[in-house]
C-alpha cells in the first residue's frame, strides 16, 4: 500500500509471506519487493504474524541495514504492528548485534559411553 | 496441531515454534539435503509432547571438514557446534542449536534434549549434559529429539535466545 503524500509504502508481511516466518530466505523476497517501491520509507507491517524465528529476524535486521546504508536508492525500513513476542525477538537480536557477547559459551559435558548411560538409566 | 496440543498459554507458541524453526532451517542450510523429517507425538495422559527432527545429510563432522577444513571426530564436531562455532562466514551465526536447547530445557522446562550425529550423542537434561559414544551405531546425518511437558504457566524465551 503506497501513501505518496507521506512518501511511504506499507508491505503486509503476513499477506506476502505467511503468518509464521522461519527461514532466512524471507529476506530476499522482501528485498525484491522493497526495491520495487518508489518511496523513501517502507513499513513492514507485522499484523497477523504469529511467530518469527531468530534466523529470520537476523536476516531482516541485515536487510534493514543494507537499505539504510545505501548511497543511491536509499530507503528507511521500519517494522510496525509486531506483537510482543516478535518485538522482543527483534530487540534481543538487535541488542546482540549492537553489543555481541565476547566470551564463548561454556560447554563441558561429561563424556561417557552408551553402556554407562544405560546402566545409569536402569 | 502442535500449538493446539500444548495449550493456550502466554508465550507457549513462541517457545514451541522457536526450536522447530531453527532446527529445520539448519537442515536446509547445512545438511546438503533438500528434505528432512519431523515427527510429533503428544501424550495426553502423560501431558508431554515428543518431537523428533531428522535429516540424512552430511552430519556435523563432515560439514566442518567440507566448510572449514577442520578434521573433527563426531564428538568434537558436536562440541564445536554447541560452542557456537558456525561454518558460515557471516558474523552472528551459530546460535540456533544452542539456543534451541536452552529454550527446550530451561524456558519450556523440558524433559530432555538429544542430538545424534555420526557415532556421538549429546544428551542434555535438567540434571546435566553428557556426550555419549555410541558403539555399533552410526547415523549419516543428524537426529534431534526432545520432550517438553505441557506448559502450565506463561513462558518467556527472551533470556535464552541471546
Amino acid at each position: 500500500m503506497r501513501n505518496k503524500s507521506q512518501n511511504l509504502t506499507t508491505i503486509n508481511v503476513s499477506k506476502l509471506l505467511a503468518p509464521i516466518i522461519s527461514s532466512r530466505d524471507v529476506a530476499s523476497v522482501l528485498e525484491d519487493k522493497i526495491k520495487k517501491t518508489d518511496t523513501e520509507s517502507v513499513l513492514l507491517d507485522f499484523t497477523n504474524i504469529k511467530f518469527i524465528s531468530r534466523s529470520a529476524t537476523h536476516s531482516l535486521l541485515l536487510l534493514k541495514e543494507k537499505f539504510e546504508s545505501k548511497t543511491s536508492n536509499r530507503k528507511e525500513v521500519s517494522f510496525i504492528n509486531a506483537n510482543n513476542d516478535i518485538a522482543e525477538m527483534f530487540r534481543v537480536i538487535a541488542a546482540n548485534r549492537a553489543l555481541p557477547k565476547k566470551e564463548k559459551p561454556e560447554f563441558n559435558p561429561e563424556k561417557i559411553d552408551i553402556s554407562s548411560l544405560l546402566k545409569e538409566a536402569v | 496441531m502442535l500449538l493446539y496440543t500444548v495449550g493456550n498459554v502466554s508465550g507457549a507458541q513462541n517457545a514451541v515454534c522457536y526450536p522447530i524453526a531453527e532446527l529445520i532451517t539448519n537442515i536446509f542450510e547445512h545438511s546438503k539435503k533438500e528434505s528432512g523429517f519431523i515427527f510429533g507425538q503428544f501424550y495426553p495422559d502423560k501431558n508431554y509432547l515428543d518431537i523428533c527432527i531428522v535429516d540424512c545429510g552430511r552430519g556435523f563432522a563432515k560439514t566442518y571438514k567440507e566448510e572449514k577444513e577442520l578434521k573433527l571426530s563426531d564428538a568434537e564436531a558436536i562440541t564445536e557446534a554447541m560452542k557456537g562455532n558456525s561454518v558460515k562466514k557471516d558474523k552472528e551465526r551459530g546460535y540456533g542449536i544452542r539456543t534451541s536447547k536452552e529454550v527446550i530445557c530451561k524456558a519450556l522446562r523440558g524433559g530432555g534434549f538429544i542430538l545424534i550425529s555420526g557415532s556421538s550423542a549429546l544428551v542434555s537434561t535438567g540434571q546435566g549434559e553428557k556426550l555419549v559414544a555410541l558403539s555399533d551405531f552410526y547415523w549419516q546425518g543428524t537426529i534431534i529429539a526432545y520432550r517438553i511437558p505441557k506448559p502450565t504457566g506463561s513462558i518467556d524465551i527472551s533470556p535464552y535466545i541471546e
